[in-house]
């Protein structure tokens, strides 16, 4: 059995054990998908009480949807689909701009010289913490994709899914943020030279 | 471990530093919460949806009560107003708007399906 077909049958086996309202069952599949839950809504909407009511809302819709899951993929990817449409509503309804302008970002991939040091740059706190201040300053959707993938380390196809964007958009979005985030990079590493 | 490029500074950097943020997680308690939360909501919901199924009907029974005295005369009257009606005309009309309907319906594309 490859890793694959493990965590289908793990999935339909905690689903099953839901649905048949096994004790512990429930409170076992939020254990497993509340980090997910909660880094994807956290990054949209960047509002700790906000993010504690929406995740609550996500696996209440999770429980009472739940019989309607026919694994089609796999548990974590529905759970983060409801996730990302419970949160794009909440963005919605407070009107943010989801996609902001984007301005020319090709030169900025060069920006990076190629003796730049890994090591230095990860053990650099001030350079985190302009990393981190820009990430935070992402818009929403692009935030939340790069949580997804680098973070949690879902595949571009499973985050396209959850997002229900064509892989060819979260591609770009991922670029996109990259190329935004190496700006960055690349002021902060010439500021401290 | 996603498609992410091992070898490429840039990748292996971003993901160090969003590992390392002061990312907000979980509370410790927040699974056990959710099961407790979710364990209450039938029950909530099947007393609510006996008060709403017994006010439907307390409704109805009242709606009826009070409709009595003016069954007689509103259906004479709708008799007398309908009876000039174009029938064959609004029965054709009727009848090509179901079709349309029904080809609509037929022919709709298939809703998007989790892959």
């Amino acid at each position: 059995m490859n890793k694959g077909q493990e965590t289908l049958a793990q999935d339909r086996a905690l689903v099953e054990a839901v649905l048949a309202r096994r004790s512990g069952a429930f409170e076992t599949l939020v254990e497993r998908h509340q980090r997910l839950v909660w880094h994807l809504v956290h990054r949209v909407v960047q509002h700790p009480e906000d993010t504690r009511e929406l995740c609550q809302e996500v696996f209440l819709r999770v429980h009472g949807q739940l019989q309607r899951f026919r694994f089609e993929s796999r548990l974590s990817t529905w759970i983060g689909r409801i996730a990302w449409h419970t949160a794009l509503r909440r963005i919605e309804r407070k009107q943010l701009p989801l996609v902001p302008l984007d301005n020319d970002t090709s030169a900025t991939l060069r920006e990076l010289a190629d003796d730049f040091n890994l090591e230095a740059a990860c053990a650099d706190t001030q350079l985190h913490e302009r990393l981190h201040a820009a990430i935070d300053e992402l818009p929403p959707l692009r935030r939340a994709i790069l949580t997804l993938y680098y973070l949690d380390e879902i595949s571009i196809a499973e985050v396209a899914v959850i997002a229900d964007m064509p892989e060819g958009t979260v591609k770009s979005e991922l670029f996109r943020a990259r190329a935004q985030l190496r700006k960055v990079l690349a002021v902060a590493t010439g500021d401290m030279s | 471990m996603n498609d992410q490029r091992p070898d490429d500074k840039f990748d292996a950097l971003l993901r160090h530093s969003l590992r390392s943020a002061p990312a907000s997680e979980p509370p410790p308690d927040f699974a056990r919460e959710m099961a407790a939360l979710a364990a209450d909501q039938p029950e909530a919901a099947a007393v609510e949806t006996w008060a709403v199924r017994a006010l439907c009907g307390l409704a109805a029974v009242a709606v009826c009560l009070v409709a009595m005295p003016f069954v007689n005369p509103l259906l004479s009257r709708t008799y007398h107003v309908l009876a000039g009606a174009p029938w064959p005309l609004l029965v054709v009309a009727g009848g090509v708007f179901g079709a349309l309907k029904l080809m609509d319906l037929v022919h709709a594309p298939e809703a998007p399906r989790l892959r």
